[in-house]
């Protein structure tokens, strides 16, 4: 089921299951627990959302891209850090690819300066790298 | 003009005259203090003493234009020492309750103010003279005669002798403390002479029993002399002008360089462009836009058209769908300042229906990003447009001049995952999730799915394929999905809005807990039982 990504709270979804348990009625087996993604590269760093949890861990790199949040009864909040923006290394890639002269930020434009320093830096240091080889 | 400024000294707030200086009176009699010492003209003089006497001429009217900084010091400061030695500045003088002799006026049946004739209702009158003085500005105690007119010429100063006069019932011994307490009152009421009041006398000559009646009596008329405090209008207008300044501001990021064309801005109300363009249907993006939008054609992908109409109800005649990867000459003269300008939509690799926009004015080649997660394969290696192709290829002639970038994760710390990854990881998730509930008898998991109003579909939709679950949507989204999906009929059978089960009778949205931060995301639905059909009853098993 699809639900704005806002309302994945503590306090919203057992509230929403017990809603949707009383819909049901005796007719079908009732839920037991609410499984809930949070699809959004934010759970990285646990700044916005606040629902920051623990990495799950992971047999093969020792920690998984995947963090729970449970409320310990009946609600586990995964975080997944499925992303429609361009992460830090694909930026550098379109700078590395499209070359602009101008680069003007449209996010977080107070702090415009700050972010094209430290893309060029970045991109700077991959481009003196890749000349060495 | 008069106004409130902060001293680029000090950082106080002070009262300004004129806009000659930006430093406050004190910072500037500081650094010159002797020019201070020499004696005003005669203009400054004659602006002074219009100053001098503000109920003849009320604050407001003060524009004085003052051409030389003395001028401005001093009128300044003499503006402060009125503002504090006559808090009760108004237009109106403030009538005060005093006893009306109700013999007297019942002797002239007329109001002396406005002439009513009244015959015999003494009552009305009061209420009217009281009315009538307050309307036109008029002291009912200048006209009205007490039995003991020869001492209504006493001075306050007097007033602390008169107090051994009062009949009281208190002993002695708390006779002077009574007497301080007048003298103190008196005071009082001296500071605050800006208008004319009736002799202190009238508490005297109505006998008082109790002294503690008469100090209240006091205390009531100081208390309702409260003005408000000054220039507080003022105040409130500029914080309103200060509001609208931000709104009519458009960010320069905004407009695209040498043109006046808007890409994503739509909060300023009458910006003087038509030409605007929508990259994606996201809120953050497309706020401003209201279904009374007329301010000029947005140009935008067929599925964010299709999406602002459904959804924001603007009209079609100010949308301009234009199919991706297709040049296109923008005819608008004004907005283009007389430059030919091309421009492309290319795939945003976002969400549904978002674009970036790729323009050619005249030489120079700038991209608007929108919002984007930029992959080499979807942009570079596009069949259907080589533009940015080019640009990446070639290192000399054709050049990116600039580039709007979208920057959400503009930190080396945001390494994210490829999407199949992300995936992959949910796939894993919900595959063990249902092993247990397989596992055990009690076990049934509901999954959710966080989503903007577009947006997220890539995954959901993949993990329902992957596993053959169907995906539930309330009403709203459906509707949405519906705007983006173009075969619904088959999509229909993967994403289904189950109006017979119990799911769609419910709602995710409930008052307690949603924020109305997003009109469309928080349209108010509230769970609201079905009533069920007249002699239906639920089957019972």
């Amino acid at each position: 089921m699809i639900v704005p990504i806002s309302n994945l709270n503590f306090n919203t979804l057992p509230d929403l299951l017990r809603r949707q348990n009383n819909c049901i009625g005796g007719l079908t087996k009732q839920f037991s627990h609410i499984v809930a993604f949070r699809p959004t590269g934010w759970m990285l760093t646990g700044e916005k959302g606040g629902m920051a949890g623990k990495f799950l861990p992971d047999s093969e790199k020792g920690k998984s891209i995947v963090r729970l949040c449970s409320n310990g009864t009946n609600v586990k909040v995964f975080g997944i850090p499925y992303s429609e923006h361009s992460s830090f290394g694909e930026l550098v890639d379109c700078l590395i690819a499209l070359k602009p002269r101008n680069i003007v930020p449209t996010v977080n434009c107070s702090k415009s300066a700050e972010q094209v320093h430290t893309l060029m830096t970045a991109v700077r240091r991959l481009e003196v790298g890749r000349n060495s080889f | 003009m008069v106004r409130f400024l902060d001293c680029q000294n000090c950082t106080k707030r002070y009262l300004s005259i004129s806009n000659i200086t930006t430093t406050c009176p004190k910072c500037i009699s500081a650094a010159i203090s002797p020019k201070l010492a020499t004696a005003p003209t005669p203009e400054l003089l004659k602006k002074l003493s219009k100053l001098k006497n503000p109920l003849s001429s009320p604050q407001s009217t003060v524009t004085a234009q003052c051409t030389t900084l003395d001028d401005e010091l001093i009128l300044t400061q003499k503006l402060s020492q009125n503002k504090i030695s006559q808090p009760c500045n108004s237009k109106k003088p403030i009538p005060i309750p005093i006893p009306i002799d109700r013999e007297k006026l019942s002797e002239d049946p007329l109001c002396f103010i406005c002439g009513r004739d009244f015959g015999a209702e003494i009552g009305r009158k009061i209420s009217h003279l009281k009315s009538c003085s307050r309307k036109y500005g008029v002291q009912l105690a200048d006209h009205i005669t007490y039995h003991d007119s020869d001492d209504s010429g006493c001075d306050s100063d007097t007033s602390s002798d008169s107090g051994s006069d009062l009949n009281l019932d208190s002993a002695d011994s708390s006779s002077d403390f009574e007497k301080e307490n007048e003298i103190t009152k008196a005071a009082v009421v001296a500071t605050s002479k800006a208008q004319r009041q009736p002799p202190l006398e009238n508490f005297f000559t109505v006998p008082a029993k109790n002294i503690n009646a008469v100090l209240l009596q006091g205390a009531k008329t100081l208390a309702k002399k409260k003005v408000p405090p000054p220039n507080s209008n003022s105040n409130k207008r500029k914080r309103k002008n200060q509001f609208n300044r931000e709104i009519t501001r458009m960010p320069a990021f905004k407009i695209i360089q040498s043109t006046n064309i808007i890409v994503d801005g739509f909060q300023v109300p009458n910006y003087n462009s038509s030409t605007y363009f929508l990259s994606h249907f996201h809120s953050d993006h497309f706020t401003g836009i209201t279904s009374d939008w007329k301010q000029g054609t947005i140009f935008c992908s067929h599925t964010t058209a299709t999406l602002v109409h459904q959804q924001l109800g603007v009209e079609k005649r100010y949308l301009c769908p234009v199919k991706l990867n297709t040049p296109t000459l923008l005819t608008a003269p004004e907005d283009t300042k007389n430059q030919h300008v091309i421009f492309t939509l290319l795939d945003a690799n976002h969400c549904p229906g978002a674009v970036m926009i790729f323009f050619q004015i005249g030489p120079t080649r700038i991209l608007h990003v929108g919002d984007f997660r930029f992959s080499r394969s979807i942009m570079l290696d596009n069949e259907h447009n080589h533009q940015l192709s080019m640009i990446a290829s070639d290192n000399n002639s054709a050049k990116l001049d600039v580039l709007y970038l979208d920057t959400t994760y503009c930190d080396p710390k945001f390494d994210l995952p490829p999407q199949s990854d992300a995936i992959a990881a949910a796939l894993g998730v919900v595959k063990l999730e249902i092993e247990n509930a397989k596992a055990s008898s009690t076990l049934k998991p509901l999954f959710l799915f966080g989503a903007y109003t577009i947006g997220k579909e890539n995954l959901y939709m993949a993990v329902a394929e992957r596993l053959n679950l169907k995906v539930y949507v309330d009403k709203q989204k459906r509707r949405t999905m519906e705007a983006f999906t173009p075969d619904w009929s088959e999509a229909r059978q993967k994403v289904s809005e189950r109006s017979g089960g119990g799911l769609r009778k419910t709602n995710f949205f409930y008052r307690a807990t949603s924020k109305p931060t997003h009109s469309i995301r928080f349209r108010t639905f509230f769970a609201r039982r079905r009533p069920s059909p007249r002699g239906r009853r639920r089957p019972i098993f």
